[in-house]
């Protein structure tokens, strides 16, 4: 049985540095290259040791697939590529293409410069890998060589994020990356056809949520940031510059319009400036609301939101700021926040998962001092709300997408293991499918059934749709056609045996075999030919058992006794070489009636 | 000038007034029935589009349990799967008990006329959710001799099941797992409709003609019936009768799966009678003898009798778990209301929800079933796959 192989080097039952290798069809792919945001050493890239103890890995992948631009799927490519050592292709959408040297540079400085780390990927190093890159557009089928075909789907969730599906030969992969099924404000939904893969690998983030609807949860932000600002106080939201922040962005712009509210918006300027340019640029890969306004107006350029400059933390009264970072780990937002946190007029909305370690987190889960690496303590007064508007598909939405795509196996990652537990039994309960859910380092193999496909000579068909209809209608009979299986060139066709002999310029020999038994049976030759015919009867119920001038005959096989009334009786057998096994058959049924 | 806003969704502003707290899912199924377990999970039974049926225990958004002066850290307003699974029989009716839900399904071949109970036991650990299956069991089951029954519990103890079609019921102890005794109610006219049981107090259960709206009411550890009255002799509901009205009944001994029922040592209770015509009786059950309130609702329900749930067209009536007179109807169309039911003269809608609309984009739909789940605060769940946990401000409509 033909196999795939997953090994998840990341994103096998945890989430953060995805990586999975996926060998099929005698193909190695890397599918996604992520860096895990929680650790500060060497845990945070994917073990790529497994793949081969040390050098270049440059003969072990045939290619690399990155479905979005969030460091958990990216951050390592650099490492990967420049420092571990790759030079075959990495595939990735056009956005994708833009913006992720943006994040990863981004991230460098924060690491080396601010961190202080050494041995870190360098500026150089982010501009070689990306030279590396093949960008791909939508729905367009790829050919990575002579055998190995990728085509990207929308997959919603960030700016160019994609689903890849992946075909070698006869069986194919989708994987999912991140993805969610309901649209945004200004992303759309994911979508992809029924190609019916062998396997689907999908993100398992929300595996047993139910999620409350977006309309409500934007009706909660809202109304706690009006509340906020109506008695003067200050509200932060730490975004990253990609992603959620456009959305947030969207939707207080659309409030402050509404509500003719004057309190000032703010984005803070630098990253984000940038990422607007970038929405702009890749419109059609925005949702079709902002497409079909974008003729009269351009979402992103916002009417209420005003770019900030960092004299505003101290002006007096009532304002709204989104700062980069999203965790509160450093920069602008981290500035604002110690500033503006011993006011307890003042509120802090996180909109989306804090990784370990950073203020963010820190302050989600009930910090009321927060120390500083200088020794500064900031107290923490102001009101802290969580909302999270991640955009990933729910226990409904990935049961959507299986069945939209129809997989005959499905693989889970990028959750939590329990969670991921629960949803596979769902899947094999209401699916029937096989499901796979492997932790990292952990080689899981899917067996996929090979199809073939064959012509068939349309006498055949038509013989077996004649023998078919004469018979009375059962839907479940299977249909069975019986030929020769021609190879020529490159083509395979099933047809009859006349055909096939006639197609291969050779003449059809027939072999016949007779053998003759000796009975004793007094009476007329016919007498006994009866008898011989009533036991055939009996015995091969099934069989079309005729007599016909004193032969019974059976297929192919013949029966003729011959002698005269009182001597024995010579009972002549004969049969094709087709019909072999019935020929021995009646010959030794006819052996056993001698006595 | 041409406003560039996208539009926001209409009602939105309303929504601001009146609601302190709203929540809206959707589901991959339709759920018919709600049951709250504890002050943190509900378990919900949902027809899935294979047509099995699939129950889920879902774990309720902090955003609703938690108190609101914690409410700044309050992480999800999510539903959170805990474990759940396909049953074989359609289920018909889920009734929650400490710790050991009754799910009443029958067998689903149409020869068969075995009704089973079947006792689902629930393991206590809260810590992990685990795999579909595996705590829902069944633990045990029963039979009786009805096709779709009724079910109705008290305690931990005793289970009274009724027929659908004839006026029959049976009592069974849970503890002993054996049927206590069998009653047939004799009925005058012969009706074809069976009877619906809802506990009065722990030894008294009201039956309810769903023809006639006729109450009895049963002493269930005695075995007799004690008491019984009837609407139509009280020349109640009976204007405009029209032949195949149904009715339902409740008590408000039934609230007591709520939150705020613990704290009130309430004796009294009111039972409430809905019919599919859109009347509305309360009696208080000291006096049986004339009605607290009497009132028409104005709708009617328009749902037709599925083929395989012969009571999913009875409209759901809930007594408020806090105040007595505040009663919440459903099942009539896309919206769920709220009634002050003191006294007649002061009969008023407090409160409508219409949430399931919006939800669907103004497309009709019905409510299939709701719960309270504490002061102001009810679950209810559409046939569009939608489930709502709202709590409304009262007396928010002009």
């Amino acid at each position: 049985m033909p196999e795939i192989k997953i090994t998840p080097l990341g994103a096998g039952q945890d989430v953060g540095r995805s990586c999975i290798l996926l060998s099929v069809g005698g193909k190695n792919i890397m599918l996604d290259c992520g860096m895990h945001m929680g650790f500060n050493d060497e845990r945070r890239f994917p073990d790529f040791t497994y793949i081969a103890p040390e050098g270049p890995l440059t003969s072990y992948i045939d290619c690399v697939i990155i479905s979005h631009f969030h460091l958990d799927h990216c951050g390592a490519l650099p490492y990967f590529t420049e420092m571990v050592g790759y030079t075959g292709p990495v595939y990735m959408t056009h956005p994708t293409k833009a913006i992720a040297p943006i994040l990863l540079e981004d991230m460098r400085k924060v690491a080396v410069e601010r961190k202080g780390e050494s041995n870190f990927f360098t500026s150089q190093n982010i501009k070689d890998c990306m030279k590396k890159v093949v960008a791909v557009t939508l729905h367009q089928s790829v050919m990575v060589d002579g055998q190995l075909e990728i085509k990207a789907y929308y997959a919603g969730h960030v700016l160019g994020a994609a689903m890849f599906w992946i075909r070698v030969g006869s069986q194919s992969v989708v994987y999912t990356g991140d993805y969610n099924m309901t649209p945004d404000r200004h992303l759309g939904a994911a979508w992809i056809d029924k190609c019916r893969p062998d396997l689907l690998i999908s993100e398992s983030t929300y595996a047993t949520t139910i999620r409350d609807s977006k309309r409500c949860r934007e009706r909660d932000f809202l109304k706690k940031i009006h509340e906020c600002v109506d008695r003067g106080g200050k509200v932060l939201i730490p975004v990253f510059a990609l992603g959620r922040a456009q959305e947030l962005c969207i939707l207080l712009e659309t409030y402050w319009e509404r509500m003719n509210l004057k309190v000032p918006v703010y984005f803070a300027v630098g990253l984000t400036e940038k990422a607007n340019n970038y929405y702009k640029m890749f419109i059609t890969w925005t949702n079709q609301k902002i497409r079909k306004t974008f003729v009269q107006r351009n979402m992103f350029d916002f009417k209420h939101i005003k770019p900030f400059d960092k004299s505003y933390i101290d002006n007096p009264g009532a304002m709204v700021v989104f700062a980069t970072p999203g965790m509160l780990h450093a920069g602008l937002s981290l500035q604002i926040f110690k500033k503006w946190a011993p006011n307890e007029n003042n509120m802090v909305i996180m909109p989306g998962f804090c990784v370990v370690g950073t203020v963010g987190h820190k302050v989600l889960n009930g910090a009321k001092k927060i120390e500083f690496e200088n020794r500064q303590v900031v107290e923490v007064k102001m009101s802290v709300q969580y909302m999270s508007f991640s955009a990933h598909a729910d226990a409904k939405g990935i049961m959507q997408l299986i069945q939209y795509c129809e997989p005959k196996n499905v693989m889970l990652v990028h959750g939590e293991a329990a969670k991921m537990e629960f949803l596979k039994e769902k899947i094999k309960k209401e699916f029937d499918l096989e499901c796979y859910m492997p932790a990292n380092g952990e080689t899981c193999v899917v067996n996929t059934s090979m199809t073939i496909p064959l012509d068939v000579s349309l006498k055949l068909l038509k013989a077996e749709a004649q023998k078919n209809n004469s018979l009375p209608p059962d839907p479940k009979r299977p249909r069975v056609m019986h030929g020769v299986l021609v190879m020529k060139d490159n083509s395979m066709c099933l047809m009859d045996v006349d055909d096939a002999c006639k197609e291969a310029g050779i003449n059809r020999h027939l072999v016949r075999f007779t053998s003759t038994l000796r009975m004793e049976d007094p009476g007329p030759a016919s007498k006994t030919a009866e008898k011989l015919l009533q036991l055939i009867k009996t015995r091969l119920k099934d069989c079309h058992v005729q007599l016909t001038d004193g032969s019974i005959s059976v297929e192919s096989v013949l029966v003729k006794v011959e002698g005269s009334e009182d001597e024995q009786k010579n009972v002549y057998v004969s049969w094709d070489n087709q019909d072999e096994e019935l020929g021995s058959y009646i010959l030794g049924l006819l052996k056993t009636m001698g006595h | 000038m041409q406003s560039y806003c996208l539009r926001s969704p209409p009602g939105i502003s309303l929504q601001e007034i009146e609601y302190k707290q709203l929540q809206m899912f959707d589901f991959e199924n339709v759920i018919q029935q709600i049951e709250l377990i504890d002050p943190r999970t509900v378990c919900v039974v949902g027809k899935h589009k294979s047509g099995r049926c699939e129950i889920l225990e879902l774990s309720l958004p902090e955003k609703l349990t938690v108190a609101p002066c914690n409410e700044g850290l309050v992480k999800n307003s999510d539903l959170k799967m805990r474990s759940g699974g396909f049953t074989i029989a359609p289920v018909f009716q889920v009734n929650y008990e400490n710790y050991s839900p009754q799910a009443c399904s029958p067998s689903s071949s149409l020869a068969d006329t075995e009704g089973t109970a079947e006792n689902r036991d629930r393991d206590t650990d809260h810590a992990q959710p685990t795999a579909e299956g595996d705590l829902i069991t069944r633990f045990g089951s029963l039979t009786c001799e009805f096709v779709t029954p009724h079910l109705a519990l008290n305690g931990q103890e005793l289970v009274l099941l009724t027929a659908a079609t004839q006026r029959d019921l049976v009592v069974i102890d849970l503890t002993v797992n054996t049927t206590l005794y069998k009653l047939s109610v004799n009925s005058i006219n012969g009706s074809q409709c069976g009877l619906e049981p809802s506990f009065v107090s722990e030894n008294l259960a009201a039956l309810c003609d769903k023809n006639s709206g006729s109450v009895f009411l049963n002493d269930v550890r005695a075995g007799k019936m004690c008491q019984n009255f009837s609407p139509a002799q009280q020349h109640l509901g009976t204007e405009g009768r029209v032949t195949g009205e149904l009715w339902t009944v409740r008590t408000s001994y039934n609230s007591k799966g709520s939150l705020s029922w613990a704290s009130s040592g309430n004796i009294n209770s009111k039972l409430g009678l809905a019919s599919t015509m859109g009347k509305l009786i309360i009696y208080d059950l000291r006096n049986t003898d004339i009605a607290v309130c009497e009132a028409d609702i104005g709708r009617v329900t328009g749902i037709q009798p599925c083929t395989d749930n012969p009571n999913s067209h009875l409209p759901v009536i809930n007594f408020s778990p806090d105040v007595e007179t505040q009663v919440s109807l459903s099942g009539f169309d896309e919206h769920v209301y709220i009634y002050d039911v003191s006294c007649t003269e002061k009969f008023k809608t407090i409160f409508v929800h219409d949430g399931h609309l919006k939800q669907s984009g103004q497309v009709k739909c019905c409510v299939t079933s709701h719960i309270w789940y504490k002061e102001n605060t009810v679950i209810s769940a559409s046939d569009n796959s939608g489930l709502h946990c709202w709590q409304f401000i009262p007396d928010a409509l002009p």
